[in-house]
């Protein structure tokens, strides 16, 4: 397996009684280690499915999910808790920090459980808030608080990054400094990233771009040369 | 349409939450079910006690009179206010013999209006010789229905004085509502414990006076007992009673006085007649001594008359026996001959028989050889006749032939010249002739030897016949023998016969002899009869002349004491005092009727703290879910508010959401609670109460409805508070999340060396903890609340269960106390008290004053008992005085007044302060108090005799022995008692034992109420912890999803939540400790009645079973929260916030 992630035929089925709902139909894709992989398509077209799935968050009902040589389609759910400890980061797009724990404190918190941690503090000087690390989440703006969801999924120094609409609630300006402290990390660190999100105007900046449509992957576009985020208006 | 959108989304709402509906359903049910069933229970207790009081007609009061009560009495009572019906009837205190013992019945007559009797099995008595036994004295005892009961006088009095007879028949058994539980009283007889009593019929009492009066009071049945009520109408009635006891003891001491007066004036003359009677009585002794003496002499005359008559007739007896003897000699005599004869007889039979015998053979030898031989002999002899015929034949021829011969030889010779031919012829004829004759001579030998053959057989022939006839003789010679001997025979039957006749003349003359004999017997007998009758007489007579001069003596005697005892009884009369009244209500008159009623006080001050903390924690916790709700649905109130709904419409899904839940369980708890806990608790005092059969629980609407509407209320104001902040709120704001709850530094983190050792959970878990203070007070509040609780049912069991063994193990330690009547002791001291020092198996006695008496002081007035013991008493065998918070022991030597800790309490005292007994006669004193010490049971006033002489001027009169035996000689100790209540002045026994089993056994069941409310504490306890963790966890579902995704396993998950859990939960058990020490406290005051004191502290192993149950509660509640947490979808981590 020389592709760093790669989904195989996998198929997510609901079953609601006698109806079978296909939340994902048959995706097939790779991502190449360090990419920058881009997510897009409509509401309904399976991208949580394969968010799910790719964080061990939900299990595929048939496919392969190979993850840096592993078929984690196999894994009991102990192993999924281990994968999602060890291997994954994850930024959600609302942040999802832990109200009663500062800055720091939080990116600590998933720290104390993985085995080879960053530095807390440099990894939050990184994402450019070493000045309010002793503040609590509901004293920082929105964009500060992903960044420190974003710092606490990289303090894991994880294999893979997953990002769940991380502007969704975030004004444009902010957004976009996340979108670029994403790509940074991904360029200077070597970090695989998959982002997923709704707005194809970012799909420029990617490595790959992977459409999906109902259920299925509509299109794979491999992005020669991807532009710098400060470039991309929409 | 939309309503009915709306009510789906209702229904929709409570099944998806049912966990939170029946949650609050159930708090509510508990709170409401415990509130109102405590509550409920001491009416019920009341009612129930009523119900069974009314039913049975038991009396409201009851007038003892010490001489006795008249008909008038009873008139009089009747006629008073409020009294509506009086009857007296009559009882008596007798002992009966029960295996080695003795014990105490009460018997009382059966009265139809009064005190009805519950007969168990057979039936009422109705003749004067049965009765109806207690039921429970029947049982122990193993009597059966039919069994005769004796009984014995207990008080020296004749027990037929007052009753008809002193056996009764066991017609039946049962109870009395008189004795609702297992005591009966107390008696002055016996032991001074009565044991058992006895109902009998009216007729079995033979007294002039009634015993007692029953009383029942109008209005009373109507009023419940051991309400205000009902102890008013019985007070007003009593306070009458009292009025009008001294005119009824003097009209009966005037009565008594009149009837003794006029016995006395009977016996006066009773005296003169008898005097004359004995004067009388004088003259005929003498008159019978004389003419006794001339029948004497008579008799005597008589006597010897007899005597030699007697005599005479025994001479001719004896002539005739000597005779009668010498016949008999010579019949003996006889009779041995004949008996000679008769076996002469015998051999000669013998002899005779023998020798027929050989004859016979003989006879028949020769009768059989008989004809053979005379044949023969014939034969022979016809053969021998032949013979000779011939011979004689041939002889004859011969003898011709020779004479013919013999003529020719004669003819030839005779011619003398014989011829030749003659020669030769004569020749011839010569030798002819010889030969003939020799042949002739042959013949004739022959005949002679057939004659000879002749003769001979002849012969034997003869011989042969002569046999024969020798034979023929024989016979005859045995046929005379025979002849001799039945001659003989006959000669000795006859001699017999001879000689029985003689027998019978004998014996016949022989009974005539006898007859004469036992005439001559029965003379003697006469005739000594006759002389024992004679000196019978005369020494009867002699007795009877000495005893009727005794007699008369005695008479003089009695005549003179007679007149003595008039003359006393005159004396006494007239110092006679006015009889006494006991007027009795029930709490007096029936044994443990106070108890009971105490009892329901006791459940009904548990039931005014207890519930209705419960009951905050139970409406607390309902409401914060109800307001957890509401906040919870934040968006759909916005969205519902967004699309144009009211305010109204909206908030009333909250509003019958809270009051389904709640008014259900209110409900369900008002019919569960008030029927379940007072049976419970009902159920459990029956056991103490055994005939205290009814049980009457109606609902209680007005606690029911009270505990309804404050949790309906609490929570329904709850939710519309809730609603309505939301509602207020604008549409757009409730749909965006809520701001966020601003993170703060803990003061834990103002110390930064101890805020470092936290890692990150523990830090979350101790921010999150502090900063939501609503729900961190809520939780501790609910743990504590429930812990508290538990601790106050640990609590009162400990309070409870220690007082009898710390007040009569560790402060009064005497077995048992005797208490005599204040003046009539005096009498009896110095007996008694040489008896008690003659006893080695006791270890200490000592004498005491013990009075009731009034004591004021700030508090107001107090009645207790002033226990003062003789000056060189050792106090300490009995008591030992000491501070129940520290460790100070006092002693009546140094400080000279002591007061018990409760009524020191009620009277407000300290240490220093100064109390007045109140005494009418010798005017009231000031006592300083020196100390106060625990006590528990009753209230004292321990004073020396110091002390006492002081205020007093005198050394106190004892009135009380107090006495403890050497361990191991508890028999001793109502042997003792018995023979101390023997004494007249005795009033009675208490046994410290007795009282302290009474005790033991009313506490005990309280026991059993304190297991109610730990285990409905425990109940509340667990609910409250779900209901909580439930709401943290539908709190906190996407922190924890969040966790989740972060890659922590379930554990670690459950774990963080546990942390919080623990926490609360410890501080939660720290405040309960709090929280119940405090309630227990105040719990425990309000439960004591005033006449006790529980014990004021909760064992520490109370405090360690609070809390592990509590921590049980936590841990089995966090088990089911892992299954909980585990079910937790990670997908939620991605939802917005809500």
């Amino acid at each position: 397996m020389s592709e760093f992630v790669e989904l195989k035929d996998v198929r997510k089925i609901y079953k609601m009684g006698e109806v079978e709902i296909a939340a994902a139909a048959g995706i097939d894709f790779f991502i190449k280690k360090g990419e920058f992989a881009v997510v897009v398509g409509p509401s309904g077209a399976g991208k949580t499915t394969v968010l799910n799935i790719l964080g061990g968050m939900d299990v595929a009902t048939s496919g392969e999910v190979w993850i840096d040589g592993n078929n984690i389609t196999k894994y009991t759910p102990k192993q999924l808790t281990a994968y999602r400890r060890d291997d994954i980061g994850f930024v959600f797009q609302f942040y999802n920090l832990v109200p009663n724990l500062t800055a720091l404190e939080n990116v600590e918190l998933a720290l104390q459980i993985c085995k080879e941690p960053l530095d807390a503090e440099s990894v939050l000087a990184d994402v450019g808030l070493k000045e309010r690390k002793a503040n609590f989440p509901a004293q920082l703006s929105g964009g500060e608080q992903q960044r420190v969801s974003i710092a606490r999924a990289l303090a894991k120094n994880p294999k893979l990054l997953l990002c769940d609409e991380p502007t969704g609630a975030l004004d444009y300006n902010t957004g976009k400094a996340i979108l670029k402290l994403l790509q940074d990390t991904c360029r200077e660190k070597g970090m695989t990233v998959i982002l997923i999100t709704h707005n194809s105007a970012i799909t420029p900046m990617a490595d790959r771009v992977i459409k999906m449509k109902n259920g299925r992957v509509d299109e794979i576009i491999e992005n020669e040369a991807p532009v710098p985020v400060e470039t991309i208006e929409w | 349409m939309k309503k009915n959108v709306l009510r789906k989304d209702f229904f929709m709402e409570i099944r998806k939450t049912a966990g939170r509906f029946i949650s609050i359903f159930f708090i509510v049910l508990l709170g409401v079910a415990f509130y109102s069933g405590i509550r409920a229970t001491e009416p019920d207790m009341r009612l129930s006690g009523d119900a069974f009081f009314d039913r049975m007609n038991l009396m409201d009061i009851k007038v003892i009179g010490t001489l006795g009560l008249t008909d008038d009495d009873v008139k009089a009572i009747e006629k008073l206010d409020g009294v509506e019906k009086a009857a007296g009837t009559y009882s008596k205190d007798v002992l009966c013999p029960v295996e080695n013992t003795e014990k105490v019945v009460h018997m009382l007559a059966y009265q139809e209006e009064f005190n009805e009797v519950e007969v168990s099995e057979g039936r009422l008595p109705e003749k004067e010789n049965e009765c109806l036994l207690d039921e429970d004295f029947f049982k122990k005892y193993g009597y059966e229905i039919g069994d005769e009961i004796t009984f014995r006088s207990g008080d020296g009095e004749d027990l037929t004085d007052t009753l008809v007879t002193d056996t009764y028949k066991i017609v039946g058994i049962g109870s009395s509502p008189l004795y609702i539980a297992l005591s009966r009283g107390t008696s002055q007889i016996g032991n001074g414990e009565v044991n058992a009593f006895a109902i009998v019929d009216d007729s079995a009492f033979q007294m002039d006076v009634y015993t007692e009066i029953n009383i029942a009071v109008s209005g009373a049945k109507d009023a419940i007992v051991f309400t205000e009520e009902y102890e008013t109408l019985i007070d007003d009635v009593i306070a009458e009673l009292e009025e009008i006891e001294e005119e009824r003891g003097i009209i009966r001491r005037n009565d008594i006085l009149a009837e003794a007066e006029d016995e006395l004036a009977k016996a006066e003359e009773t005296v003169l007649e008898e005097e004359g009677k004995l004067d009388d009585a004088k003259e005929e002794l003498k008159a019978a001594k004389s003419s006794t003496a001339k029948q004497l002499v008579e008799s005597q005359k008589k006597l010897i008359q007899g005597e030699k008559e007697l005599k005479a007739a025994q001479q001719k007896i004896d002539d005739g026996e000597r005779q009668l003897d010498a016949a008999k000699e010579q019949l003996i005599g006889k009779e041995a001959e004949l008996e000679a004869g008769k076996a002469e007889y015998k051999a000669g039979v013998a002899e005779l028989e023998e020798k027929e015998e050989q004859f016979e053979r003989m006879e028949k030898v020769y009768q059989a050889s008989y004809d053979i031989v005379m044949e023969q002999f014939t034969a022979s002899e016809e053969r021998f006749a032949e013979l000779k015929n011939r011979l004689l034949e041939q002889q004859a021829e011969q003898q011709t032939q020779l004479e013919e011969i013999q003529v020719q030889i004669d003819e030839l010779e005779g011619k003398s010249e014989l011829t030749e031919v003659e020669a030769v012829l004569l020749e011839a004829l010569r030798t002819e002739k010889s030969a003939l004759e020799t042949n002739l001579e042959i013949t004739k030998e022959s005949l002679a030897g057939v004659e000879k053959g002749e003769a001979a057989l002849l012969e034997v022939k003869e011989k042969f016949l002569a046999a024969g006839e020798e034979i023929a003789d024989g016979r005859a010679q045995i046929d005379a023998a025979w002849q001799q001997l039945n001659d003989a025979k006959a000669q000795i039957d006859a001699g017999e016969k001879q000689i029985e006749e003689a027998w019978g003349t004998i014996s016949a003359e022989e009974k005539k002899l006898l007859e004469g004999k036992a005439q001559l017997r029965d003379g003697q007998d006469e005739l000594r009869e006759g002389h024992l009758e004679y000196e019978s007489g005369a020494v009867t007579a002699l007795q009877e002349f000495i005893s009727g001069e005794e007699q008369i003596a005695e008479g003089e005697a009695q005549i003179i004491s007679a007149k003595q005892d008039i003359a006393d009884a005159k004396a006494e009369l007239a110092k006679f005092e006015n009889p006494k009244w006991y007027i009795q209500d029930r709490v007096e008159a029936v044994s443990e009727y106070e108890g009971y009623g105490d009892n329901a006080e006791r459940i009904g001050a548990i039931g005014k703290v207890f519930p209705v903390l419960f009951f905050l924690v139970a409406a607390l916790i309902s409401l914060t879910s109800m307001t957890r709700m509401v906040e919870e649905q934040r968006v759909q109130i916005g969205t519902l508010k967004a699309l144009g709904y009211e305010k109204g419409v909206i908030a009333k899904k909250y509003i019958f959401y809270a009051l389904l839940a709640t008014l259900g369980g209110s409900i369900s708890g008002v019919l569960i609670g008030e029927k379940l806990i007072p049976v419970i608790i009902v159920v459990a005092y029956k056991i103490l109460y055994i005939h205290l059969p009814d049980v009457v629980l109606p609902y209680n609407l007005y606690h029911g409805v009270i505990a309804t509407v404050i949790a309906v209320g609490c929570v329904l104001a709850a939710t519309v508070f809730a609603c309505y902040k939301e509602l207020l709120a604008q549409p757009a704001q409730l749909m965006r999340p809520p701001a966020p709850k601003i993170g703060k530094k803990t003061f834990l983190e103002r110390i930064p060396w101890l805020w470092k050792r936290f890692n990150f959970t523990w830090k979350s878990s101790i921010r999150n903890l502090l900063r939501y203070k609503k729900r961190f007070f809520m939780t501790v509040f609910g743990i504590s609340g429930s812990m508290g609780l538990m601790l106050v049912g640990f609590g009162l069991k400990d309070s409870i269960y220690d007082i009898g063994t710390i007040q009569y193990e560790e402060i009064q330690f005497y077995d048992a106390a005797v208490f005599a009547d204040d003046s009539g002791y005096k009498e009896d001291q110095s007996e008694i008290l040489s008896y008690m020092k003659e006893q080695n198996d006791l270890e200490a006695f000592m004498q005491c004053r013990m009075q009731k008496i009034d004591v004021r002081a700030d508090g107001g007035v107090q009645s207790l008992y002033l226990v003062v013991p003789e000056g060189d008493a050792e106090v300490g065998e009995f008591f030992d005085f000491h501070s129940r918070t520290t460790d100070d022991v006092y002693s009546l030597e140094d400080d000279q007044a002591i007061l018990t800790e409760k009524v020191a309490s009620l009277l407000n005292v300290d240490v220093g302060d100064t109390v007045l007994i109140q005494d009418e006669e010798k005017g009231d004193k000031e006592v300083e108090i020196q100390a106060i010490c625990e006590n528990y049971m009753g209230h004292y006033l321990y004073m020396s005799e110091e002390l006492y002489e002081e205020l007093y001027g005198a050394i106190p009169r004892y009135n009380c022995i107090m006495y403890r035996v050497q361990s191991g000689q508890e028999k001793k100790i109502s042997v003792i008692g018995e023979k101390l209540l023997s004494y007249d002045s005795v009033l009675n026994v208490t046994y410290t034992d007795a009282t302290k089993e009474t005790l033991d056994g009313m506490l005990g069941t309280l026991n059993l109420v304190t297991i109610v409310l730990i285990v409905s504490a425990g109940m509340l306890a667990f609910v409250v912890l779900y209901n909580l963790n439930t709401i943290n966890i539908a709190e906190r579902k996407r922190e924890l999803a969040t966790l989740k995704v972060l890659g922590f396993y379930d554990g670690e998950v459950s774990s963080y939540v546990y942390r919080e859990n623990i926490i609360l939960t410890f501080i939660g058990i720290l405040f309960g400790f709090i929280i119940g020490n405090l309630l227990h406290r105040f719990i425990i005051v309000t439960v004591e009645v005033n006449a006790a004191m529980f014990g004021r502290v909760i064992h520490p192993r109370s405090y360690v079973y609070g809390a592990l149950w509590t921590i049980a509660f936590s841990m089995l509640i966090n088990w089911i929260m892992h299954f909980k947490l585990k079910k937790i979808d990670m997908v939620e981590s991605l939802k917005s916030v809500e």
